[in-house]
């Protein structure tokens, strides 16, 4: 019984590591300003890239992680080239339909991707190989958070048009942004892959994009960490909760959902609530309330 | 009015813009020389936002000429003129959001920056000192502006008055040789315009060429070194301003009489 309680806890931490991968690949693009499901497009690509190469080819683990990585941030690039001209809710849709898209390619590709029969992985992922890759994925953000990258997209987000006043290449960020995202979604879709174990078609389908972001949203998208929070309630969690509830899964994510959209709207991770909390504590202050007051006078 | 001198800041010519049917601009040729504060005056719906959105490459103009400091320019669009050195303000204040007040100011020294991504994601020393320098430089930027003690404040949360001087701060930071200013005392009063004014006038030792869009004459008067009167999207007058607004066309545009 406590063998299969751990068993229980490591698949969820492992789904909920993965899970915050897919996740952040989608908050570089929010970052960008850009409504975007393509994670899972750039997901699949990656672990079918990767399987093939696994199986046919016999790479390890990491040249796949990095074979993965590239096919994710080649088809983003094409992609984000194509249409970042459309407008915010356009674009969405016009990423859904990617999704469909790249489902009808690998049930079609059946050569390479084993077809509606899908595919066994050959190589399984370890937790500390997870741990280990969302750590540099986590690292590699927040350094680009503190770059000239991070001030741009930041800019690009929140105004367009002043962004572009203060010479900020709004399309290039944009396009630069769905690039990473796709690496990133890349190299998550083989860690998914050595995850399960056994990948179809349905591995990367609608599912797992109302998942992914449902991670960022409500895990609170205008910090990467948002993204590792959210992924850990809405992945992890409902892997670990499904063995006392059947359908616990759904229920949970449903009602979690609600909650969250009602009463944390800006998500669980919220550094703009923190920020506006902490300036009314200090106006509420005796110092801060000297400072207003001096402020009024002058 | 056409060619200019190797010293002007800005030079248009014959520049024209309609909407649909609407001809928002006729043919509008201005010349703003280095070092000086340049006002655009006008009544509401003369021309005068539109004109700024042009030069500051929202806009595409339908025929005319711009010259930046000697170079052509009326084919690039917003992000290559900041590079150039154009930085503006807006008349409706336009912050970005969730940003501190010197964080904000930092975000418009973006075009100074010069630390590429590999170094940036390196956390090289250079990228570090970079970081502390645009620090530095906005902690300044906003002494100018007098807003140092609002440093570490959400921008959203200060007053109107000081939101205006957070927008004029951010664009002094990436140290523009030309500041388009769209009316930066709408809704303040009048002590707060004053600091504006003389905020504005100080930029001249600077080096900048500043231009203006104002509503407030008695602003013009005080800081401009010379005012261009748009009506219906034409000049009607171009001169310094004690006597542009003394002549008949301007009053009449002004005042109907």
């Amino acid at each position: 019984m406590a063998a299969t309680q751990l068993a229980l806890l490591f698949s969820a931490i492992e789904f909920a590591l993965v899970g915050a991968i897919l996740a952040l690949s989608t908050y570089v693009t929010l970052w960008a300003g850009l409504l975007s499901f393509a994670t899972v497009s750039f997901a699949a690509t990656g672990a079918f890239t990767a399987t093939h190469l696994m199986s046919e080819a016999g790479f390890g683990l990491w040249p796949a992680l990095a074979a993965g990585g590239l096919g994710g941030g080649v088809l983003a690039a094409a992609a984000g080239l194509l249409l970042i001209r459309l407008d915010s809710h356009w674009l969405a849709l016009a990423t859904v339909a990617l999704i469909l898209v790249t489902r009808v390619v690998v049930v079609n590709l059946g050569d390479l991707t084993g077809g509606s029969e899908g595919r066994i992985v050959p190589v399984k992922v370890e937790l500390w190989q997870l741990v280990l890759v969302l750590g540099l994925v986590c690292l590699f953000l927040a350094r680009l958070a503190r770059s000239r990258f991070g001030t741009a997209a930041v800019a690009t987000r929140e105004d367009p048009t002043a962004a572009a006043t203060m010479g900020v290449p709004v399309r290039r960020v944009q396009t630069a942004a769905f690039a990473i995202s796709g690496v990133i979604g890349g190299i998550g879709g083989v860690l998914q892959a050595g995850l399960l174990r056994y990948i179809d078609p349905d591995s990367f389908y609608i599912d797992l994009a109302v998942t992914v972001i449902a991670c960022v949203v409500l895990g609170g998208a205008y910090h990467w960490f948002g993204s590792v929070i959210g992924a850990i309630v809405f992945t992890g969690l409902p892997v670990y909760v499904n063995q006392f509830i059947g359908q616990g899964q759904s229920i949970i994510n449903g009602v979690l959902l609600l909650v969250i959209m009602i009463w944390v709207p800006g998500g669980l991770i919220d550094p703009l609530r923190w920020r506006r909390l902490r300036e009314r504590r200090s106006a509420a202050s005796p110092a801060g309330a000297a400072r207003e007051v001096a402020e009024v006078r002058s | 009015m056409s060619g200019g001198q190797d010293g002007d800041a800005l030079v248009i010519d014959g520049l024209a813009k309609r909407f649909g049917g609407l001809s928002v601009l006729g043919s509008v040729a201005l010349t703003v020389p280095r070092d000086a504060v340049f006002g655009v005056a006008g009544p509401n719906g003369a021309g005068k936002t539109t004109l700024l959105n042009i030069i500051s490459g929202l806009l595409p103009a339908d025929a005319g000429t711009i010259t930046l400091f000697g170079e052509p320019c009326h084919h690039l669009r917003a992000t290559a003129l900041a590079r150039m050195g154009v930085a503006r303000t807006f008349q409706n204040i336009r912050l970005l959001r969730g940003l501190t007040v010197a964080e904000q100011v930092m975000a418009g020294g973006y075009r100074l920056r010069r630390v590429g991504a590999a170094r940036g994601l390196a956390g090289t020393p250079r990228a570090r000192a970079e970081q502390r320098d645009l620090r530095e430089r906005a902690m300044e930027v906003l002494a100018s502006v007098g807003l140092a003690d609002a440093a570490g404040r959400l921008a959203e949360t200060l007053p109107y008055g000081d939101q205006r001087r957070l927008e004029i701060a951010r664009a002094l930071m990436s140290k523009p040789r030309l500041l388009l200013l769209d009316e930066p005392t709408a809704g303040m009063n009048a002590a707060d315009w004053a600091g504006i004014g003389e905020l504005v006038a100080g930029l001249r030792r600077t080096g900048t060429a500043v231009v203006v869009v104002e509503h407030n004459m008695r602003l013009i008067q005080e800081i401009c070194d010379q005012v261009a009167v748009l009506a219906s999207g034409e000049v009607i007058a171009c001169d310094v301003p004690a006597r542009c607004l003394r002549r008949p066309e301007v009053r009449k545009a002004y005042f109907g009489k």
